[in-house]
């Protein structure tokens, strides 16, 4: 069988006795593209910061690559790449000495980045906003420079918590096309979101987490298949799974009893 | 409106009291013991000599003291009145709400009386009060004094707010976070002018013509007003009440002219601010000179670098020392003496401006590497998820915060060097010795940063939690106590033995052992130089290097198991960090 990219192992974490993730086994394949779903609060961005090492594990352990994140962190750390759902840059940099910086950590070869980080801010219309200060970007900016930061040291393993927050239009499907060619080209992503469709249309496997448990995982296929109905969407299996439903129902009797008859 | 208003701040105050952890009241209950303490010491002052002191002088002192109270409100109460007109989280919520923006700035003008302006108030009041009970004064007296102290009051801050509603019509937007400094560094050279008024007017140096009874101002500068009112009240003389009621229309007017801004200085001002920079560059492409990609260490001082070149505000630190050197220079003129008369030996000038620039390093270098961690405020993830060792952060953050004071610092004193005619050798060793004294100073900023880190968006500059920056304070002269052994026998020359032992004859306790310390090292210099120059440099390399070392260490241990900052918000005070034990901002 082949090695997980990302392998979480009975990966847990709690804040003063309140369980917020509960040991998570989920293996995560080298050139797949993984969703990570769930409502607010289910659990979606600790378990990232425990798997991108900025938050330890109560118990479990996180491996990128074989590498555990905890045990080895800088070993693992070269491996991957991170975009946080808000993007908290050094206000004081341009968007190019943020990319520098970056690279100079990564140690990239020279040339190799500035073709890279080019073709990166050209992909995301930054190129010339470059050489301005970071505190001048609009949120979705910042994202963008986040994500080209991201990506140009080519990371093994890529972690994006809410990537197409703020996004416009075309480049949230940049940022799709992208992904979706980079892991063909072997990198292994890891995204968070809220858009059911985006998770449909890029992920090649899919989780559920709710409450600190994953509750569904598997390829659209199987989820579908598990629940009986082949037609169901995404967005139908996820408010089944974590009882939106119920609430869809509970508001549709709100309204319904608030029409004028 | 404005009662809604006020109401709602009253429930804001006593719910922000009822929710602050324990050890807030502990400091609240510490800082009024040492304001009564002081408040006690000078009332018992005014007791013990109030009776001796004459009207003339009186009339001085008073007119004085109440120009101090409008300068202390301006220069101290310029960053709350800043707050409270563009920096109150509360703003943007209360812009959209149907509350006339006239009825927002006065509540907001109220709030202001509740800090600085309170406590000038206070520490005036209760020494004239008691200095009203002494002279058995008219009684009168206390309701005009008060009214008095209240319209200073309203003419320094209503200054302070005009300061603030004009300053932002010109500052521009894209400038707002260098907005502050701008203000600061103008008020303070406006507050500094105004204390020179007294020195302006008169041929005699101040303390001289304040005792001799001689007017200190002209009669036109209200606060002579202030001090005839509260004077002639005091013994009953009705010749009170012109100057008196020229105060109060003072005050008034200070009012009415800070009201008639408003509309244009506050909501519009706050907008600028709000827009941020804005400001497009024309289509300026990516650098031409390609990239500059470094070794980490030397990637992560660099964007230290980045961080402190482009904001005004970073520079702060140094502001003390400008204001040192202008102002010292300025009072040395003005006092009738030439830069002339400041060259003398360079045997003598250059050991002392050694002692006094390594005194300067002890306060920059620590504070500049101490506030390095708090600088990555929100933006610590950054660091934490990149594969950087703690070494390479430690490192990284303390080469840049030991250059930028050392490189400032060094073209200070060969200029001050070249004034004052020191030799080459003298230059080279002076800045070679610095160069490594100077880095244990920071290096134990550094470590100190680590661990009591506090960022505060209101105040960028306040860095350090208190009890940490009195800790920075301590260990930099401690450190800098141990260096100076070395100092003494690298640099004071052997003939200083004499000027030293007239010392400890003439003094005793702290600075009398110091001197008898210096002069034994001294005599072991004078039979054994070179031992003594080899023994000096060893040891000035062992403590500069070695604390350095094994305080960078202790740092890189630190950034390894994650930097805790207290991040500090608008009404309450708390961590960011849910688990503090991962210390990750995350």
């Amino acid at each position: 069988m082949e090695d997980a990219s990302i392998k979480l192992t009975n990966l847990a974490k709690s804040y003063r006795g309140q369980d917020a993730v509960h040991n998570l086994n989920v293996d995560v394949k080298k050139g797949e593209l993984f969703g990570f779903l769930g409502p607010n609060g289910a659990g979606k961005t600790t378990t990232i910061k425990m798997l991108t090492g900025l938050l330890e594990p109560t118990s479990g352990s996180a491996h990128i690559n074989d590498v555990d994140i905890w045990k080895n962190p800088i070993e693992a750390k070269k491996k991957i790449a991170y975009v946080p759902d808000q993007p908290n840059l050094y206000p004081k940099l341009t968007g190019w000495d943020y990319l520098e910086f970056i690279a100079s950590v990564f140690q990239v070869p020279q040339e190799k980045f500035q073709s890279k980080a080019k073709e990166l801010l050209q992909i995301f219309s930054l190129t010339e906003q470059a050489n301005d200060l970071i505190e001048s970007y609009s949120h979705g900016m910042k994202q963008k420079i986040a994500i080209c930061g991201a990506l140009v040291h080519e990371p093994e393993v890529l972690f994006l918590d809410e990537p197409t927050v703020g996004l416009d239009p075309k480049s949230a499907r940049s940022l799709k096309n992208l992904l979706r060619e980079l892991c063909d080209n072997g990198m292994t992503a890891f995204v968070s979101t809220h858009i059911l469709e985006i998770a449909e249309q890029m992920c090649d496997r899919v989780g559920i987490i709710l409450d600190g448990k994953i509750i569904a995982l598997g390829t659209m296929d199987e989820l579908r298949s598990s629940g009986g109905n082949l037609d169901q969407s995404l967005e139908d299996i996820f408010l089944e799974l974590t009882g939106g439903e119920d609430h869809q129902a509970l508001i549709s009797e709100i309204t319904d009893q608030g029409d004028p008859k | 409106m404005i009662k809604v208003l006020l109401n709602n701040q009253r429930k804001i105050l006593v719910n922000m009291f009822r929710t602050q952890p324990k050890k807030n009241y502990i400091s609240y209950f510490f800082t009024l013991g040492i304001l009564t303490v002081l408040l006690y010491f000078l009332s018992k002052g005014v007791w013990a000599v109030g009776e001796s002191i004459s009207e003339p002088v009186l009339n001085g002192i008073l007119s004085y003291g109440f120009l101090i109270i409008i300068g202390i409100i301006i220069l101290l109460g310029l960053p709350q009145v800043f707050k409270h007109l563009y920096s109150a989280t509360d703003l943007g919520f209360l812009f959209t709400l149907p509350i006339p923006t006239r009825h927002i700035f006065w509540v907001k003008y109220l709030q202001s009386f509740i800090g600085i302006p309170l406590l000038v108030f206070v520490f005036f009041v209760v020494p004239m009060v008691i200095y009203g009970i002494l002279i058995e004064a008219n009684l009168l007296y206390y309701p005009v004094m008060i009214l008095v102290l209240i319209s200073l009051n309203i003419i320094g801050l209503s200054l302070a707010y005009l300061f603030n509603l004009v300053l932002i019509q010109v500052v521009p937007a894209s400038k707002a976070n260098e907005f502050m400094t701008a203000m600061s560094v103008l008020s303070g050279i406006f507050v500094y002018l105004m204390f020179m008024i007294p020195n302006l007017a008169n041929e005699r140096p101040l303390v001289e013509v304040l005792l001799s009874g001689l007017p200190l101002f002209p009669d036109w500068v209200p606060v002579r007003w202030a001090s005839a009112a509260v004077i002639n009240v005091a013994s009953g003389s009705m010749d009170f009440l012109l100057p008196f009621a020229l105060i109060l229309l003072l005050a008034l007017l200070s009012v009415l002219l800070t009201s008639s801004l408003v509309e244009k200085g506050f909501r519009t001002g706050w907008i600028r601010l709000s827009e941020g920079g804005g400001k497009k560059k024309k289509k300026s492409a990516i650098k031409k000179s390609g990239p500059k990609l470094h070794h980490p260490v030397i990637a992560v001082g660099k964007k230290e670098w980045f961080a402190i070149k482009r904001d005004m505000r970073e520079w702060l630190v140094f502001l003390p020392l400008i204001f040192f050197f202008i102002f010292g220079i300025a009072g040395f003129m003005t006092g009738g003496a030439s830069l002339c008369d400041l060259r003398g030996p360079n045997e003598i000038s250059w050991p002392i401006a050694q002692a006094a620039f390594l005194f300067t390093f002890a306060i920059f270098n620590g504070q500049l590497a101490a506030s390095s961690i708090a600088r990555e405020a929100s933006s610590l993830w950054v660091l934490r998820v990149l594969p950087l060792s703690g070494k390479n952060i430690a490192f990284g953050k303390l080469w840049i915060s030991w250059l930028i004071p050392f490189a400032l610092l060094t073209v200070l004193e060969v200029a001050v060097g070249a004034f004052l005619g020191w030799t080459i050798l003298q230059f080279a060793i002076g800045i070679a010795m610095k160069a490594v004294i100077t880095v244990g100073i920071s290096a134990i900023g550094l470590w100190l940063g680590t661990i009591g880190a506090k960022y505060n968006p209101a105040n960028p500059q306040n860095r350090l939690r208190f009890g940490t920056a009195f800790i920075l304070f301590i260990a930099s002269y401690i450190y800098l106590f141990l260096a100076l052994i070395p100092y003494v026998l690298l640099i004071v020359p052997v003939d200083a033995i004499g000027f030293l032992q007239d010392i400890i004859q003439d003094t005793d306790g702290f600075i009398g052992a110091i001197a008898s310390v210096v002069v034994t090292l001294l005599s072991w210099k004078a039979s054994s130089p070179l031992i003594a120059g080899i023994a000096g440099g060893t040891l000035m390399l062992v403590i500069s290097l070695g604390v350095a070392y094994m305080v960078t260490i202790a740092s890189a241990r630190k950034f390894n198991k994650g930097i805790e900052i207290e991040m500090v918000q608008e009404t309450n005070t708390k961590s960011l960090f849910k688990n503090k034990k991962s210390g990750s901002l995350y």
